[in-house]
């Protein structure tokens, strides 16, 4: 993982040529990430939970000897949260130094998609959502939210 | 850079820590023929390899501060404390080029001719037989020989000194001190040098062969090397974790051997990284003497323990604290020659600094004999930066209000003279070495001097922890903060007790306040738990109440990341043997907890009596008059240290708002006990539905002992008196003060007449 583009970089990229996104579901809803930033998707093993920090902030996983802060997307996400509905997965996200890990219900494929083919967010569409989405992309049924990685970690910005 | 100029900048670097460290002692004691040699023969060393180098510009200052030197050597100058003071700037100046040579790889630009001048003028000016030519003094050692009178100077000495004036001899010398480096190829590469005749040097001297079993490796090396180690300590610690539930596999033998070897690896690599404590203090003795001058003090610094040996990380991040508290030491701590003598005491004030090891930390302590903290004016400081009350300051001990030079904020900014009071930047020096898991604390007599102790640990890579658990999950304490373990609420040892949901625990006739584990992180609400970790933050001691102790594990310290640091609590984490990962618990967060904690509920030292039996807790106090009142513990139902602004009056009764109702406040004697400012403790007693607040003067302990009055009293405040601890006492009839709000016309409770109520006393 020596190449994470800074939010520029990603951004320019989306609006010229294909780039591929990995899609997963959370709470039922579709969501997806660009791929070149995934760094493992693993199936959820045992959880360090973290009292007194912030709600979406899921616990901590030991990842072959690097510790981990997992996020519970549904919370951020304001999705019911998933816990005990099942086997649930996790997808290890690089950015900077550091290593984060989202939580959701299940992964889909990696898609290409053409800058041309994202739409802007929906006018509808919720004020939580539309913070950490950079856009929506329609996949035969399903409608995939594209979200913007900073945005998410970003857990303080959104917390008051 | 050139590898014979890096070798030249590491020696001289060393070289010169050891000169200034020498030239002190020189100061003290002039007479030292072997010191002298010593710096003597260090600074020709510089000064000829410098020429042999091709550096003209360090070289001249080198051989003007050796003149110097050579006259203090055959005696014909004497050594004041002028002259050493000049030939520690010629020292300085060399270290800055030396510094300069480090970065660039080339010896800087500059003019030293005043330094020169300086110092041949003090070559020259005091010699009883001047050289004609102030050019060259290079000319005078051989002038004078030994003087008569002068110091004893080893001949081997003077004759190298001699021959080292003339100039291809000196560069034969240069090539000769090289021999000492470790590297063969030193000895080789003169030939490059400008002078050629320097190969063609073939000294044999009596070096020890010590010098070659030690080799220079770089710093990189080694933190790269204990980082693996650490990890492989942590996968030793998995892999015995799985054999341990396997009870018959092939692995237990070679995992055994993998244990043993790791264990010695470890403590191996630990010992690369040791150094000497001594390499931190060093510099110590100089900055203390330039001190002393620039003060008008006289100064000894006494060293010991230098051999301790410690982590160099750890010994870095000490290096600045400690010269700041041996500097507030000098500039504070210690008063003028006038001062000390008015005050009977020795005109040259000691600060002695010391080091050992003491269970895998290692302790230092600075200690000076001066004036010692200066009270008042800490509490004028703490009342100009607001950081307590006059009223709060007035409550506390001399040792509690010195606790604020370590407060935050205490001190603006570091002035270079501050002589306003100890406590230049001291919350900085506390919080880099709570930094590295360190504690300091101190004492101070006013007249007497202070003495500061630091706790660190040896090593900041691995630390021992006790794994606890509490509602199922577990953490990790870092042992330094832990001085006991203790299992409460068994039949025969301490009791966690209750004082309204602040929970104590006395041990060994202390109280201590608690913390429970599970409500600080909320984990959950219970109050289960009967494990309290002893622990120490600063200078309080607290317990940690949690469910259970797991283990104890060595663990490696990870940081946490931006969003776990939030929760405060966390000093970092890490991962188990079994490979889970657990946080590990920041004990200075918890105790502010306890802080909180205990302003919310009013009074520290509070415990409700136990009760059962005839041997009761017996409160002792006192009201304004004399003597000592008490009361069974059992009977009060809180204690609290109001703030008496908060008192407000009605129907001319005092009375402070208290739990949602109004209490009535009395002292022993009416109301005239009730201090009209500041803060106050109050017994609050219940009677049925009336409470009451008695405002006293000061608690004075609590004594567990059997109530049985021996003289009853007719005062229908009093029961009667006791012995209690040795001291007689009188009990107050709490009932008697009593009285309901209200209850009776303002008229009638102008004066104090509290209404008797009886008969539910115990």
């Amino acid at each position: 993982m020596n190449a994470i583009a800074p939010l520029r970089t990603e951004r320019s990229q989306t609006t010229e040529g294909r780039v591929d996104y990995l899609t997963f579901h959370v709470a039922g809803a579709v969501f997806a990430v660009r791929a070149v930033l995934v760094r493992d998707v693993l199936r959820l093993a045992s959880l360090t939970a973290v009292p007194l920090a912030q709600r979406e902030v899921a616990g901590l996983i030991n990842l072959r000897g690097h510790v981990v802060t997992a996020i519970d997307l549904a919370t951020r996400l304001n999705l019911p949260s998933a816990s005990g509905s099942g086997q649930r997965m996790s997808i290890v996200i690089e950015r900077g130094n550091e290593a984060y890990c989202f939580i959701v219900n299940g992964v889909g494929d990696v898609i290409g998609i053409e800058g041309a083919e994202i739409e802007t967010n929906p006018a509808s569409m919720d004020q939580r959502w539309a913070d950490l989405s950079r856009g929506v992309f329609k996949k035969e049924k399903d409608l995939v939210v594209l979200l913007d990685i900073d945005a998410v970690l970003d857990i303080r910005r959104t917390k008051a | 850079m050139d590898d014979i100029i890096q070798e030249f900048v590491t020696e001289t670097n060393e070289s010169l820590a050891l000169l200034d460290q020498e030239m002190v002692k020189f100061e003290q004691q002039p007479n030292d023929a072997d010191t002298l040699s010593r710096i003597f023969r260090v600074m020709h060393t510089i000064k000829g390899t410098c020429g042999f180098l091709g550096l003209p510009r360090l070289e001249k200052v080198a051989h003007a501060g050796e003149d110097v030197l050579g006259k203090f050597r055959d005696g014909v100058l004497v050594v004041s404390q002028d002259a050493v003071t000049l030939i520690l700037r010629c020292l300085d100046r060399i270290r800055e080029m030396v510094q300069a040579l480090e970065q660039t790889g080339a010896e800087p630009e500059g003019e030293d001719s005043a330094l020169i001048n300086e110092l041949r003028a003090m070559a020259d000016g005091q010699a009883p037989a001047p050289a004609p030519m102030a050019a060259a003094p290079a000319e005078s050692p051989k002038v004078v020989p030994v003087a008569s009178g002068g110091f004893p100077v080893a001949q081997d000495l003077l004759d190298e000194c001699a021959a080292a004036e003339g100039a291809p001899v000196q560069a034969a010398k240069a090539a000769e001190t090289k021999i000492e480096e470790p590297k063969p190829e030193s000895i080789a590469k003169p030939a490059v040098a400008p002078k050629p005749a320097a190969a063609a040097a073939p000294v044999e001297r009596n070096e020890d062969k010590a010098g070659a079993q030690t080799i220079r490796v770089s710093v990189d090396v080694l933190e790269n090397l204990m980082t693996l180690v650490s990890e492989m300590v942590l996968t030793r610690n998995q892999l015995q974790q799985i054999s341990r539930s396997h009870a018959d596999t092939p692995f237990k033998g070679p995992i055994q051997r993998l244990n043993r070897v790791t264990t010695d690896l470890q403590e191996s690599v630990m010992k690369t990284r040791m150094q000497a404590i001594g390499h931190a203090w060093n510099k110590l003795p100089r900055i203390v003497r330039d001190l002393a001058n620039e003060l008008g003090k006289k100064i000894n610094l006494e060293m010991h323990g230098e051999e301790t040996e410690l982590d160099r990380q750890v010994l870095e991040m000490i290096r600045d604290p400690l010269t700041h508290m041996v500097r507030n030491s000098a500039d504070h701590g210690l008063e003028g020659p006038a001062e000390r003598s008015a005050s009977g005491k020795s005109d040259v004030g000691t600060i002695r600094l010391s080091a050992h090891h003491e269970g895998g930390h290692i302790i230092i302590t600075i200690a000076d004999n001066g004036r010692g903290l200066n009270t008042a004016r800490i509490k004028q400081k703490v009342l100009e930066k607001g950081l307590a009350t006059a009223a709060e300051l007035d409550a506390m001990e001399p040792n509690q209000i010195h606790q604020f030079i370590m407060r935050a904020g205490f001190s603006t900014a570091e002035k270079i003279t501050n002589v306003s009071g100890r406590g230049v930047g001291m919350d900085v020096v506390r919080s880099n070495i709570e930094k590295i898991g360190g504690t300091v604390e101190f004492v101070s007599t006013e007249g007497q001097g202070s003495t500061f102790t630091i706790k660190i640990p040896l090593t900041l890579a691995i630390v021992s922890a006790l794994i606890v658990e509490s509602a199922g999950q577990r953490f990790a304490v870092p042992q330094i903060a832990v001085r006991e373990v203790v299992r409460a609420n068994t039949t025969t040892g301490p009791k966690i007790e209750e004082l309204a949901g602040a929970p104590v625990l006395r041990l060994r006739n202390r109280l201590l306040p608690l913390v429970r584990l599970r409500s600080v992180l909320a984990l959950d609400d219970a109050n289960a738990g009967a494990n309290v970790i002893v622990c120490r933050s600063g200078n309080q001691i607290f317990g940690v109440v949690v469910d259970r102790i797991a283990d104890a594990e060595e663990i490696v310290v990870k940081p946490l990341n931006e969003m776990t640091k939030g929760a405060g609590f966390y000093s970092g984490n890490t991962i188990l043997g079994d490979g889970a990962v657990v946080l590990i618990l920041d004990v200075n967060a918890l105790a502010g907890c306890l802080h909180a904690e205990a302003q919310a509920t009013g009074e520290e030292d509070v415990v409700t009596g136990a009760g059962g039996g005839s041997v009761q807790n017996i409160l002792l106090f006192r009201t304004k008059g004399d003597g000592v009142k008490a009361v069974p513990l059992s009977e009060v139902h809180r204690i609290e240290n109001f703030s008496m602004d908060q008192v407000e009056w009605v129907q001319g009764q005092p009375v402070i708002q208290y739990r949602d109702r109004m209490l009535p406040l009395r002292s022993y004697d009416g109301v005239s006990g009730i201090r009209r400012e500041g803060h106050q403790p109050v017994l609050v007693f219940i009677r049925g539905d009336e409470w009451v607040g008695l405002a006293i003067e000061k608690i004075e302990d609590i004594k567990a002992d059997e109530v049985r009055i021996e003289r009853p009293s007719a005062h229908p405040g009093l029961r009667g008196s006791q012995i209690v601890g040795g001291k007689a006492v009188d009990y107050i009839e709490p009932a008697y003060f009593v009285a309901p709000v209200g209850a009776k016309p303002a008229h009638e409770t102008s004066s104090f007449q509290p209404t008797l109520v009886y008969g539910e006393a115990a």
